[in-house]
């Protein structure tokens, strides 16, 4: 596998943690656990993605998947800590702004 | 004075009886006209013999040569299960019974009564359940050859057969060994015809595996190609093809053996030839897999001579291998006049398994030519098939032609007006081929190489598409990017489009099977980097390229709108046959880069 993903939960916000290259063979392994998160209806789900150095199209669709239906239940979703690369990504996509995207974890906490 | 009248009028009567015999025997002749199907000229003709000899009953038995014994082939004057079973289950060795005795002896044979005669064999009636009282046998002999044995059984009218019946009845057997004869060689004549037939077919079949002229506008090179079979079909094969990278594949090769079967063994060859060099790159690489499968799935003996040329067709440079076949001409544009490239040979393939064959390598210069033949066409040149000697005819021969030119006619026939009309013994092809040079070099000129030669770095893979392989695609895109000279922004862009179009190939055209395989090439000159990836599966919708930028999030959508973001110049083709090409430019900012160095 070529990511790594780990989750933790504080109160009413989960985190889930991305280490690797997000591709197509990696993820649907994101794309399920943001689907198990998703479940428990946390106030936010922040996706923390600083050591993602790679994210190609179907990362990227897996993310808006995961916003549109933690919208349906009036959640929020954060991104945390995009890479040069992931951010490039995002901007060709024209999905930069339809993401709230923090610089890192700690000010997608706070924010 | 009333018992001379009384002779006389028997006398008459015998005469009238022969005389209506012998009118029914001229009516065989018709009979023996009016059709070709051996079993209904048999039948017709025996059952006249059985009216005429006024018999219960005869057979014909035929000679099996196979196993030399008679066989029941038809029998009249009983019912036909028991005809049928005189035919399944009777055998007659040559000398057994009576009929077996006339067949060894090639003599007539009169039983006056079967029980006393020891040659008679009781077996048939025992079967059967007939009585047989007299026979009479004949050998059925034509030119000296025994072909059968023709019987009668039981006269109706009398407790015995005659020697004036005997007489009769050879002069009818006479008869029934002609028809025999005839029908026999029509049978012959008819499988030949369906043999001829099946050969023609045969032959068209292997015609439609040669390949079509290629489009030769806008090409680096001229190629002319023929193959004369010295059968129907021939053993001798050839191909060729472009392949993706600007690249040309030529084959050449000779089947051992001629004939139907040598033709389905060509074919074979072919396409798993065409199926190797798609999948495989290094001629050695491919000749080492055709090799292997000939090798194991062959039937004893079948072996092919073949030599895979593979031409680059930008830089001119050719690497080749050769399996057992002879060697091929090489014109220099520089240095006038046909040579043999002299090249390490290995095995033929389809006979050693495992054997390791080795590239060879020789760079054309413009207004070069190479010729590659069979050893037909070299023989064909030297009447006493040497095959030196041959070349040097040959070489010299082709001296005497422009190697600008088509010479393909003039050489097919060259061997002809040299041997004089001797038929050709072996199949005769070759392939001509002259490269012009690479659209590097415009205005082709033999000064190339002296000066503004531009460069260009290529970098292939051929790859499956699992997990693992998409993430080395990813990094070898990333590392040819970063040597082109593009920026770290550039490189990340770069590695995404290359890795969206492959998963793009893996989800549409090989159905997200990760074992099949890709082509990948890179090539950087000083003012673009291009990718190309040729795949092998079905197309897909090329319109998807140009769809405009919409909120098409699906993820294939989006991939097309990634690569359509990073990239220049996009270009896509598709054949039924041969798979797709997808070919992916950045443009390079050259000005840029000297300005950072």
């Amino acid at each position: 596998m070529s990511i790594d993903i780990q989750v933790e939960q504080m109160g009413e916000v989960s985190v889930i943690s991305v280490r690797g290259e997000v591709d197509l063979y990696s993820s649907p392994g994101l794309r399920q656990e943001i689907k198990r998160q998703v479940k428990k209806k946390p106030a936010v789900l922040v996706v923390e993605l600083s050591r993602v150095e790679y994210m190609d199209s179907s990362g990227v669709a897996t993310l808006v998947e995961g916003l549109k239906n933690i919208d349906q239940k009036g959640g929020k979703l954060k991104l945390a800590g995009l890479t040069d690369p992931v951010q490039q990504v995002f901007r060709f996509a024209h999905l930069d702004k339809v993401f709230d995207i923090y610089p890192s974890l700690d000010e997608a906490l706070e924010g | 004075m009333d018992g001379s009248v009384q002779r006389l009028n028997l006398e008459l009567a015998k005469l009238k009886r022969d005389n209506a015999r012998l009118t029914s025997i001229l009516e065989v002749g018709p009979i023996i006209s009016s059709s070709l199907d051996l079993e209904e000229v048999l039948r017709l003709v025996m059952e006249k013999a059985r009216q005429v000899m006024e018999a219960d009953a005869c057979s014909i038995l035929l000679l099996n040569e196979e196993t030399n014994q008679l066989e029941f082939e038809l029998s009249l004057g009983c019912r036909d299960e028991v005809g049928r079973t005189l035919k399944d289950k009777i055998r007659l060795e040559i000398g057994q019974g009576v009929a077996g005795w006339a067949a060894k002896n090639k003599e007539c044979v009169l039983v006056v009564d079967a029980e006393k005669d020891e040659r008679w064999f009781t077996g048939a009636d025992r079967i059967t359940g007939y009585k047989t009282r007299s026979l009479m046998a004949v050998p059925l002999i034509n030119k000296d050859r025994l072909i059968g044995v023709a019987e009668v059984l039981n006269p109706l009218h009398k407790t015995t057969f005659d020697e004036g019946d005997l007489e009769l009845f050879k002069i009818f057997s006479s008869q029934v060994s002609v028809a025999l004869d005839n029908a026999r060689f029509h049978k012959d004549y008819l499988a030949q015809q369906r043999l001829k037939e099946q050969l023609t077919a045969a032959s068209s079949i292997q015609r439609s595996f040669l390949p079509l002229p290629l489009d030769e506008e806008g090409q680096a090179f001229y190629l002319e190609a023929a193959s004369l079979p010295a059968q129907e079909v021939g053993g001798d094969l050839y191909d060729y093809f472009l392949l993706p990278g600007r690249r040309l594949a030529v084959l050449i090769g000779d089947v051992a053996g001629k004939g139907v079967g040598a033709a389905l063994f060509m074919a074979r060859v072919v396409s798993e030839f065409r199926y190797l060099c798609r999948l495989l790159v290094e001629p050695r690489v491919v000749m080492d897999g055709l090799n292997k499968s000939l090798a194991r799935g062959a039937r004893k003996g079948m072996f092919v001579t073949a030599a895979y040329w593979l031409v680059e067709l930008d830089q001119g440079l050719v690497s080749f291998c050769n399996c057992g076949h002879i060697p091929s001409l090489w014109y220099r544009f520089a240095k006038p006049g046909w040579e043999m490239v002299e090249a390490e040979a290995g095995p033929p393939l389809g006979i050693d398994e495992g054997f390791e064959y080795r590239t060879g390598h020789l760079e054309l210069n413009p207004g070069d030519s190479l010729l590659m033949l069979t050893d037909g066409l070299v023989e064909s040149c030297d009447p006493q098939k040497q095959t030196l000697k041959g070349y040097r005819k040959l070489i010299s021969r082709l001296n005497s032609l422009d190697p600008h030119s088509r010479i393909m006619s003039s050489l097919l026939t060259a061997g002809r007006e040299i041997c004089d009309d001797l038929p050709a013994h072996d199949d005769r092809t070759a392939i001509h081929l002259t490269w012009v040079g690479g659209e590097k070099t415009p205005g082709a000129g033999a000064d190339r190489g002296t000066g503004s030669k531009i460069t260009m770095d290529t970098v292939e893979l051929e790859t499956s598409l699992g997990p693992r392989m998409l993430r080395i695609v990813r990094d070898v895109a990333g590392r040819v990017a970063r040597l082109a000279g593009l920026d770290e922004d550039e490189v990340n862009a770069f590695k995404l489009a290359v890795d969206e179009a492959c998963t793009n190939v893996l989800r549409h055209a090989y159905g997200s099977d990760p074992t099949r395989r890709l082509l990948l090439s890179f090539a950087t000159t000083e003012s673009k980097l291009t990718v190309k990836l040729h795949d092998f599966g079905v197309g897909f919708d090329p319109e998807s390229l140009d769809r405009p930028a919409q909120e098409d999030l699906t993820p294939g959508g989006l991939g097309v709108h990634l690569i359509r973001s990073v990239m220049d110049h996009i270009q896509y083709s598709h054949t039924e046959t041969e798979g797709n090409t997808l070919e992916l430019t950045k443009n390079l900012n050259r000005a840029r880069r000297k300005g950072e160095g």
